[in-house]
């Protein structure tokens, strides 16, 4: 193995440090997208027909 | 990461300029490079696709250039996931910065996604990884990469609004996702094969293009073609950092025994099902449950790198956070990842319009969550405040002209400001910088920051200068050098 792929990085204080249990999944509060959803009517109904793109890669 | 990674991302451009998006996307590239403002423009001709002038390389380490009518911009080569996170993100600064420069940014728009929804059209976020050469790639390491390359669009897909029909995606009847309402995946529905080498229309899972970009006797790279442009970083961070934990493991022989019957058959199925559960068909054993699996690369690489850097440490921490509202509560990845966070949005968007899943509007909000304008990407007013990926403004600001520095892009990024200062033009590639008079200067290790030979090439060249300047102060004695060859 290339020594950099070895390469060795300090463990942050604190840090899991693969302890097993990992950290459960966040409790999330849902944000409020009242304004976005306002926001969102405003977007051009018809702007995904003018985005005429070519298949690149 | 211990690895280095880098990701090409072509843009979509939406306009309303009479003279076409291709004309915009070319008055963008021209910015980047006008006095050699973020990098250089290619003098010389770099294949037969890519003549003079179509781009160059960045101060910052990455190319920006035209690709099939698509501006494309690379990262540098990255070591930290914190580091490609901020490059990519500078890329859609530095669109930005470009379209108001130009102040066309009222009417122009750089869409980060991969799909045309009318014309099936798709565009690519290319990841590279640079894996060490002894790698052991046999049948069975394959076919485990292959699986996990599949299973992971569970938390790297970006989400698109409807499917795709047969014609676009060259597939059968059968196989076209059709009338999908919603799917996990922009690119499931364009993928043909598990291991092929084209980039286009035959794509694979695993592109088998082995092109290094250096030392070729140590290193190879690979390609993948097959994700989606992730727009939340949370979900960049566990696409880039899961997959290079798996390859860490790829390098020790410590993958998971996993073989799926039909990786491009389940990668379909599982982008066309976003409701879950996602159940998979394994060559051996029948039926499982693909989050298991996923789990099964993560206890294994939890093992092997849990505590090996704090980096790692948050990868493992990102995953397992993944994986557990996968198989529980997914809205809880709401800001984490693209396609759950698309999906949310949009159902209360249908609802509160009473409008229907096949609606040209919402194919138009598709594309506004992918927009590079941070003040319209409806994706970016999502991010979990809590993120920690999130890259901070002043990362991003400096990524947009600074090289990673402990990469080598950073050599790359000094030497070119070497050529822009002494007025020289060169070559200038991932591995290989040169320019007249001397030899080509070598960069086959793309960890190296500071090569030792770069700073001898620099006075060879402050050499040749010299030596040109005084032959054309004395024309005489080079005709006389010239008559006595």
């Amino acid at each position: 193995m290339p020594e950099q792929l070895q390469k060795v990085r300090p463990t942050a204080p604190g840090s899991g440090g693969g302890d097993g249990a990992g950290p459960s999944a966040p409790k999330v509060e849902k944000p409020d997208v009242k304004n976005l959803l306002e926001r969102m009517k405003k977007v051009d109904p018809d702007q995904a027909r003018r985005y005429r793109q070519r298949t690149g890669q | 990461m211990t690895r280095l990674a880098g990701i090409e991302t072509e843009y979509g451009c939406l306009t309303l300029d009479p003279n076409g998006s291709l004309e915009t996307v070319r008055r963008v590239r021209d910015w980047l490079f006008a006095g050699s403002r973020y990098g250089l423009i290619d003098r010389q001709q770099r294949d037969w696709d890519e003549p003079a002038g179509n781009g160059g390389f960045l101060f910052n380490g990455g190319r920006a250039y035209l690709d099939m009518g698509h501006l494309e911009l690379c990262t540098a080569e990255c070591l930290g996931l914190r580091d490609l996170i901020a490059h990519d993100a500078a890329g859609d600064a530095l669109i930005c910065e470009a379209l108001s420069a130009l102040r066309i940014g009222n009417r122009t728009g750089f869409i980060r996604n991969n799909v045309d929804h009318y014309s099936g059209a798709t565009f690519g976020c290319h990841e590279n990884y640079l894996v060490r050469r002894s790698a052991p790639l046999n049948e069975r390491n394959v076919l485990s990469l292959l699986a996990f390359l599949t299973l992971r669009v569970l938390y790297t897909g970006a989400g698109k609004v409807g499917g795709v029909g047969v014609a676009e995606a060259r597939i059968s009847n059968e196989a076209a996702s059709g009338s999908v309402p919603f799917q996990l995946s922009q690119r499931a529905d364009y993928i043909q094969n598990d291991l092929f080498e084209w980039v286009q229309f035959n794509r694979a899972i695993i592109n088998t293009r082995d092109e290094p970009l250096a030392d070729a006797r140590r290193f190879r790279r690979l390609h993948l073609l097959h994700g989606d442009t992730s727009v939340l970083p949370d979900t960049l961070a566990l696409k880039i950092g899961t997959t290079s934990l798996v390859l860490d493991l790829l390098e020790i022989d410590h993958l998971p025994k996993v073989a799926l019957l039909d990786a491009v058959g389940e990668f379909r199925k599982l982008s066309a099902n976003p409701s879950g559960p996602w159940i998979v068909e394994l060559a051996e054993s029948g039926p499982r449950d693909a989050v298991e699996l996923l789990g099964e690369y993560y206890e294994v690489a939890r093992a092997e790198f849990g505590g090996r850097d704090a980096e790692t440490d948050e990868v493992l921490a990102s995953w397992k956070a993944a994986l557990d509202a996968l198989a529980g509560d997914v809205s809880q990845l709401v800001g984490t990842v693209d396609w759950v966070t698309k999906r949310w949005l949009f159902t209360q968007f249908v609802e509160a319009e009473g409008i229907a899943w096949d609606s040209a509007w919402l194919k138009s909000q598709d594309l506004e969550f992918h927009h590079t304008d941070p003040k319209r990407c409806l994706a970016r007013q999502l991010i979990a405040p809590d993120s920690p990926w999130n890259p901070r403004e002043e990362d991003v600001a400096a990524a947009r002209s600074a090289p990673p520095s402990d990469t080598r892009a950073a050599a790359r990024s000094r030497l070119m400001r070497f050529l822009s200062s002494e007025g020289l033009s060169g070559f200038v590639d991932w591995e290989v910088v040169d320019t007249e008079g001397v030899n080509p200067l070598m960069l086959l290790d793309p960890f190296d920051a500071h090569p030792a030979d770069a700073g001898p090439w620099c006075e060879e060249v402050r050499q040749a200068i010299r030596r040109k300047e005084s032959g054309a102060r004395d024309p005489g004695s080079r005709r006389g050098s010239d008559a006595a060859r």
